[in-house]
């Protein structure tokens, strides 16, 4: 039971936090956008980070035996770590998902629309804070560790930034300097996720309880590591030949930003995933 | 509140599960759900010695255990819902409120003792109670009722530690309880290991690992 609900909360981690940073890249690069049918071009592509967050929080619920109580989640803002992660997310879930369909359905006075997407922005950050540390559980020595939220936070980040890139494809693209920052910031994002699990890799070797040694939790571990390297550098790869090589053509610029965007995703869930089979408490 | 606990004698423990079917039968769980579990822990060795005469380290106990309803219990603390609540009578650690419990398991991952478990009939998070409605008709809980070596006794946790003042508040395989402070006064029979003890394992572990 606990492998089936771990995937789901794999996904939820993968594109939640990915989802969240993408809208905030996002929007602080629509900021720059002077005219404006761009700035509407780019609120409409907001859906896309939405989605992806809505979705991941969606799949989460496949882990509760009993979702109909769900609701009795929002009412426990501050109870505990979970639930600070739960209401955050719906909070940038309701904040970003009404400015977008307030910005597609009518034109928003421009000071409305910057407070609106603000607001959603500073939801995103405060909730992808608490999702990086809704799993620092003191029972739970392989988990509280600072790799934790370090792998979480910088896996959002690089995947959000690798994201918005291929999303402002869509929107005709972004000057080549813009680019270059945001594929140098995935790049350095993802050495810092491998830096962090192999650093806990090396963490675990040090956690023992009598029942079971930590480093044998997670099976396939380096190899597991090796993926998503090997799958980061394609997405990258495929990212950089979307945004900077003009002869190709727009179909194919757009199919390798999708498959950009699927290769990041899979790298980040398959690092959440290890996460996940790292769990052991420092009792039975 | 004064916290209530329960005080085990593991030199009395015979390790037969009665405490455990006792409570299964009165809580009317499924085959597959136990409140208390009867851990049995084993190490040791024969060895030959220069002399030809065979020597031996082996040990092994029985250690029975149900909830602690600690004094900073995880699962309280990691509950999303609020659904898990400490009596105010007795310190009790209560689970999964019925209208509130999402069922998410999150208790079960963060005790450190592995109590809680998600009932697969209700999907609700179920565990031991101290049997509350016992203890508030001036009875004691089940388990140290059924006990046939009165190996187990139930009462206000400070009066236990009085009562009992060579006794510890864990014995391997159990962990040190500094994070959660356990309710639990444990008499140590003279094979008992302490937490964190890497000689022995626990022998029946598919056993209270099923359940």
């Amino acid at each position: 039971m606990l492998e089936l609900d771990s995937t789901s909360l794999a996904v939820f981690t993968t594109l939640a936090p990915a989802g969240m940073v993408a809208f905030v890249v996002m929007a602080l690069l629509r900021s720059t956008v002077a005219d404006h049918a761009g700035k509407r071009r780019v609120d409409h592509l907001l859906a896309i980070p939405f989605l992806l967050v809505l979705s991941g929080f969606i799949t989460s619920t496949a882990h509760l035996g009993t979702p109909t109580n769900a609701l009795y989640v929002i009412t426990g803002a501050g109870r505990s770590p979970l639930s600070n992660e739960v209401v955050s997310v719906l909070a940038f879930l309701f904040l970003a998902g009404s400015y977008w369909m307030a910005a597609i359905s009518r034109d928003l006075p421009r000071q409305v629309a910057g407070a609106w997407i603000a607001a959603g922005s500073v939801a995103a950050i405060i909730a992808v804070g608490f999702t990086s540390i809704a799993y620092s559980i003191e029972t739970i020595p392989t988990w509280n560790t600072i790799y934790t939220p370090l792998a979480l936070v910088a896996g959002a980040l690089g995947a959000g930034c690798l994201l918005s890139e291929g999303i402002y494809l869509f929107a005709g693209g972004l000057k080549p300097t813009r680019s270059t920052v945001l594929l140098v910031a995935y790049a350095l994002s993802c050495l810092v996720v491998l830096t962090a699990m192999v650093l806990l890799r090396i963490e675990l070797d040090t956690i023992t309880t009598f029942v079971a040694k930590a480093s044998g939790l997670a099976m396939g571990y380096d190899v597991r590591l090796g993926f998503y390297a090997i799958s980061s550098a394609g997405a990258l790869c495929a990212l950089f030949n979307a945004s900077f090589r003009e002869e190709i053509s727009t179909k194919t610029r757009l199919a390798l930003a999708c498959a950009s965007a699927f290769a990041a995703l899979w790298g980040v869930f398959l690092v959440r995933d290890l996460f996940y089979q790292t769990y052991m408490t420092v009792g039975v | 509140m004064t916290q209530y606990g329960f005080y085990f004698d593991s030199t009395r423990c015979t390790g037969c599960k009665t405490c455990t079917l006792a409570c299964k039968d009165k809580k009317d769980l499924p085959t597959n759900l136990v409140y208390r579990k009867v851990f049995d822990y084993e190490g040791g060795m024969w060895e030959q010695g220069a002399n030809g005469t065979y020597q031996t380290t082996a040990f092994m106990y029985h250690l029975s255990l149900a909830c602690n309803h600690c004094e900073n219990p995880a699962c309280l603390e990691n509950c999303p819902t609020g659904s898990i609540s400490k009596d105010e009578a007795t310190g009790a650690v209560i689970s999964g409120a019925e209208e509130t419990c999402i069922g998410c398991g999150t208790c079960v991952q963060v005790c450190p003792y592995g109590v809680p478990a998600v009932n697969p009939d209700t999907e609700k998070s179920v565990k031991c109670d101290m049997c509350i409605d016992l203890v508030a008709a001036g009875k004691q809980p089940i388990c140290v009722e059924s006990c046939p070596l009165r190996a187990l006794e139930f009462g206000p946790v400070e009066e236990l530690r009085a009562a009992h003042p060579d006794a510890v508040d864990g014995i391997a395989p159990m962990p040190a309880g500094t994070e959660t402070v356990p309710a639990i006064v444990i008499a140590t029979c003279p094979a008992a290991k302490m937490p964190g003890d890497t000689e022995g394992f626990v022998a029946n572990e598919w056993e209270v690992a099923a359940n």
